[in-house]
Parts: C-alpha cells; sequence; structure tokens
C-alpha cells in the first residue's frame, strides 16, 4: 500500500510553533519515497542496517 | 553451592537467568521472582495495539523456559529486601507475595547469595488525574493486555471515521517526565498507516503529544548522523517524516489532567491548554518497583538503597548536579549497590545519574523532560554484564567486574512506523554510544561511524526479523546464546 497524502482536516492547530518548524523540514521527493518501497534496494539497505547493528553491538561488547 | 536470586523477569531479568543458568551449570542455583506467569516481547505490542498481531504472538508461559533450564521460579511480587539477613536468616533474603492462582498473598521468604533487581518499571498511571486505561480516560499499549483493549478501540473508532465521521487522535506521553518516546512514536506512525490502510486519514487528525522539546529527541538528547554527505539531525529528519505523514505535534507538554475527551497541559513556557480527543493513547511515568528494604535490626533502609523514583542506587555519580557538570563518567558501570557488594540492578530498575537529555522547567516550575530510556537492547546487554561478574565471583575467577556502561555500549532502534511485508515501513537508528560523550566526540556526542538513520521497508523488515529472533531466544530453543542482547 502506498500512503496517500491525507487531506488537511486541521480543527485547529494545536501547537503552531510546532507545526511552523514540521513544515520547515524538507519533504522526501517521489524518487526517495520509491526507493524507500522498492525491494530489490530495499533488500541492499537490509544488508547494509545488518551491518550497522553489527557494528554497534561489536564496539559496544562490554568489558 | 550459590544462589542467585533475580528480581523481575523482562528483557533484563529473564536475559539474566538465562545467561547464570547456562555459564553456572549445576550445582549452583538460579531463581526468578517474577509476579507475571507471561514473558511479553513489549516492542511487539504497538503491533497487537493497532490489531496488525494476535497477543498470543508476543507473549508465551515463563513456568515451561524456566523448567527446562533448571531455573526455579517463583511467581510472586517482591516486597523488600533484606540484604543483611536477619532472625532466622543468616544470607541476605527477599520476601514475596505469591500471585499463583489458589495461592495468592502467600509469603515466602527467599534467601540469596547474589541478588539482581530487574524488577522493571511500575507504571505510575496515577502520576496525572485521568491517565491510563483502568482507571482513567486513556489508552496505553505498555501491557499485552492494555495493547488489546487499545486495538478494540482503534477498529471502533475506524467504524465511525468511515459512517462519515471526523476524529481527532492523540498519541503521546501523559507526563512531563515520562520515558519511551519512542514507543509514542511508533505507536503514532502506525496508527497514521492503519488510518491509510482504512482508507480514512482524510477524517483523522492525528496529534503527537510530547513532553520532548523538540522532535527526535527520543530522551536521548537527539542524534547527529551523516546522511547523504551532510551531517543532519534527528530533529529534522523525524520531522520530515512528521510533514510526510501530515502528524501534527505539540511539543514540551506536560499532562496535567484528563477528562473524558480532553486533554488538559501546560508547556515548557509556562502556558496552559487543552485539547479535546476522540481517541487517547498516552504513555504513563515510570517508578521503581514498590521494594522495601531493611537492614538486620529490621530497621527500613529503602532510602539509602533507593532512590526517591523507586531506583536502586548503583555504582553512578548521584552528584553531579548542574546540567553544565554532566560528564559520561557520572553512568554507572557495573550496576552493583555501593553498599552491598552482592547487590545489583539491570534495565529500568537501576537508578540512572540523571536524564540523558537536557533538563528544562516551566516558568511554574514544572519539570518537563524525558527520563532516560534504558529498555531493550542496554537491558539486555547490561544484565547480561552483570551475571558474567556474578559468575567471576561465584567460580572464583578473581576478575574485576565487568563494565556495561551506557556511555561506552551503542544501541540499535527499529522503530516501527507501519506493519505490511510490502508496504509497512519502519525508521531504522543505530547510535553509538547511547549517552552521548562529548569529551571523546566533542562535535556530535556520538561516533558517527556508529550513529545513523534511515526510514524505508528494509526498516520494518528488521523490526520483523528482530520480533522472530528476541521470542526464539527468550524460549531458550537451541543456540539461543548466539543472538545478541
Amino acid at each position: 500500500m502506498i500512503p496517500v497524502p491525507a487531506k488537511d482536516t486541521t480543527m485547529s492547530i494545536p501547537d503552531p510553533a510546532a507545526q511552523q518548524s514540521i513544515l520547515a523540514s524538507p519533504l522526501p521527493t517521489p524518487s526517495t519515497l520509491k526507493h524507500r518501497r522498492n525491494l530489490f534496494y530495499q533488500l541492499l539497505r537490509l544488508a547494509a542496517i545488518n551491518i550497522k547493528m553489527v557494528r554497534v553491538i561489536a564496539t559496544g561488547r562490554h568489558l | 553451592m550459590a544462589r542467585l536470586v533475580i528480581l523481575g523477569a523482562g528483557v533484563a531479568g529473564h536475559t539474566a537467568a538465562l545467561h547464570a543458568s547456562r555459564m553456572l551449570g549445576s550445582g549452583h542455583e538460579v531463581i526468578v521472582v517474577s509476579p507475571n506467569s507471561n514473558w511479553n516481547w513489549i516492542p511487539s505490542n504497538i503491533w497487537v495495539g493497532v490489531g496488525k498481531m494476535p497477543v498470543e504472538k508476543v507473549i508465551f508461559p515463563l513456568a515451561p523456559v524456566y523448567r527446562k533450564k533448571k531455573i526455579g521460579f517463583h511467581q510472586a511480587l517482591a516486597l523488600s529486601i533484606h540484604p543483611e539477613g536477619g532472625e532466622n536468616h543468616q544470607r541476605g533474603y527477599v520476601v514475596a507475595k505469591s500471585t499463583m492462582p489458589g495461592s495468592e498473598d502467600r509469603l515466602e521468604e527467599i534467601e540469596y547469595d547474589y541478588l539482581i533487581n530487574c524488577t522493571g518499571p511500575k507504571l505510575n498511571f496515577g502520576a496525572t488525574e485521568g491517565l491510563g486505561p483502568d482507571s482513567g480516560n486513556t489508552l496505553s499499549v505498555c501491557t499485552a493486555a492494555h495493547a488489546t483493549e487499545t486495538a478494540k478501540h482503534l477498529q471502533a473508532a475506524i467504524a465511525r471515521l468511515k459512517a462519515g465521521e471526523s476524529m481527532r487522535f492523540v498519541v503521546g506521553t501523559g507526563h512531563g517526565t515520562c520515558t519511551c518516546e519512542g514507543a509514542a512514536f511508533e505507536y503514532t506512525f502506525n496508527l497514521d498507516f492503519a488510518l491509510r490502510e482504512a482508507g480514512v486519514r482524510d477524517k483523522a487528525e492525528v496529534v503527537y503529544l510530547t513532553n520532548e522539546a523538540q522532535l527526535g529527541d527520543f530522551g536521548v538528547g537527539g542524534l547527529i548522523f551523516t546522511q547523504q554527505g551532510y551531517q543532519t539531525t534527528s530533529k529534522i529528519w523525524t520531522e520530515s517524516f512528521f510533514r510526510e505523514r501530515d502528524i501534527h505535534a505539540v511539543l514540551g507538554a506536560h499532562c496535567t489532567k484528563i477528562e473524558p475527551g480532553r486533554v488538559h497541559y501546560e508547556q515548557l513556557d509556562g502556558t496552559m491548554h487543552d485539547l479535546s480527543f476522540d481517541f487517547a493513547m498516552l504513555l504513563p511515568p515510570f517508578r521503581g518497583a514498590d521494594l522495601k528494604a531493611y537492614d538486620r535490626e529490621g530497621q527500613d533502609i529503602s532510602d539509602k538503597i533507593f532512590n526517591p523514583a523507586g531506583f536502586l542506587k548503583v555504582d553512578a555519580n548521584y552528584q553531579a548536579g548542574a546540567y553544565e557538570n554532566w560528564r559520561a563518567a557520572d553512568w554507572p558501570k557495573t550496576y552493583q549497590s555501593p553498599l552491598y557488594d552482592n547487590l545489583f540492578a539491570a534495565g529500568i530498575a537501576f537508578a540512572p545519574p540523571h536524564q540523558i537529555s537536557q533538563p528544562r522547567t516551566s516558568p511554574n516550575g514544572t519539570v518537563i523532560t524525558p527520563s532516560p530510556p534504558r529498555t531493550g537492547m542496554p537491558s539486555g546487554m547490561i544484565a547480561k554484564a552483570v551475571v558474567e561478574t556474578i559468575v567471576d565471583r561465584i567460580k572464583g575467577n578473581g576478575k574485576p567486574a565487568h563494565e556495561a556502561p551506557m556511555t561506552k555500549i551503542g544501541a540499535a532502534c527499529v522503530a516501527s512506523a507501519g506493519m505490511s511485508f510490502l508496504g509497512g515501513t519502519a525508521a531504522s537508528m543505530t547510535m553509538n554510544p547511547i549517552v552521548p560523550d562529548w569529551e571523546a566526540y566533542p562535535a556530535t556526542g556520538r561516533d558517527l561511524k556508529g550513529t545513523s538513520g534511515e526510514i524505508g521497508l528494509a526498516g520494518h523488515w528488521m523490526k520483523h526479523l528482530l520480533h522472530v529472533l528476541f521470542l526464539y531466544k527468550a524460549k531458550a530453543h537451541p543456540l539461543w546464546w548466539v543472538i545478541p542482547e
């Protein structure tokens, strides 16, 4: 399922300053969103995440 | 023959029990005292809470596992520790009240040579009026039962949305000193995902209400990591995810009272607000278990052993004072009580020296700061280090105590943002170390090679893999000990 952008149903923005900061942050491009779901690319990322975790476990191993 | 008693059977207690049994072998005794008959893989409660996983998949009975590993199991609630022994007891002992059906309230006195307190948190719903599912007006995913109840409410809410109603969902922290912001983040995004799947997201406003001063703090003071050739922050990264999913946020909030359908809160600038809701899942703050401690004469020494929140004091520096004076060296290394060298704490039960996030107080004097997270991976690693220390001592190896300071060990955190094999998402984060060490890493607080963040389907696969692996490990299936903590 590809998420669709939600319609703005805002009753009232509860924290305008927080919302302003959120709206100033970068929005992922369609290409980035596609990469996040591409099965082949994500298999590679799964391997990469595993390597990162193994490194954290190995370097952080208790004394 | 030595006896090791472990209080609690959560991630820390269960990890400690399995490793102790494996390392000590026969000839010594390992006993677990826990009021719960089931083990619960709490990270997957998020999926139970949105109706994506049946509760049976996140719990299993402890007794058969302990029988298989020859670990003694007392299904009982620990009430008091007597580290100096007492009348009729030459060794330290614990008083516990049975929670076994048929023998409830029967008191037991269990002697020990070594004791590890892994009692985890007391879910302190009482800290905020109206908080919690039992006697309050909000839902929770802290226990498997709470998550099951929450899923039912969500299904009812989705039915109302499908009938054409518009609704506001508030998810987050129910008190200014909560921890586990990561769990609230996960539930927020899984809720968003469930609403999109049901085709009703356009009828719903989702609000993340948090005690964090900024998004991406997660109780660890935020992260700095590299992404596509730039150093970025978890604040920008998290805000971007909120923008993508159209989720609103209320930051620096301390809930003061929750009425049916309305949450009252104070923000860091001292202003008071209230927000109506149709569905609210708000996490409680944690306290230590209600354990007391007595010396040999029966005098109450609880305030010497525990901090005011009920967590066991260990080898930390509790006199660090102001934020400017905080150092990595404040954090405990061996988790041994400074008063009794056969008493340890692991997981949430140990008293941290201070928060990790910068402490903040509103002009009204209200503390609004995340408490330090110490669940999951650090819980297991600390428990294993403590067990190795105790095993060395029992076997007379004469080695120094093993260390697992949170300023040296790293952690991986995979925050689910939607459960689906082909359409799911998660935010995968690593941090090394967990507690920033600004002396070792002056620019970023952490090692950039070990600190990362990325969003994608692979994270969901990783989260599911962790679910399978940790349940396998917790059930002590063959080669369980190969799976790292």
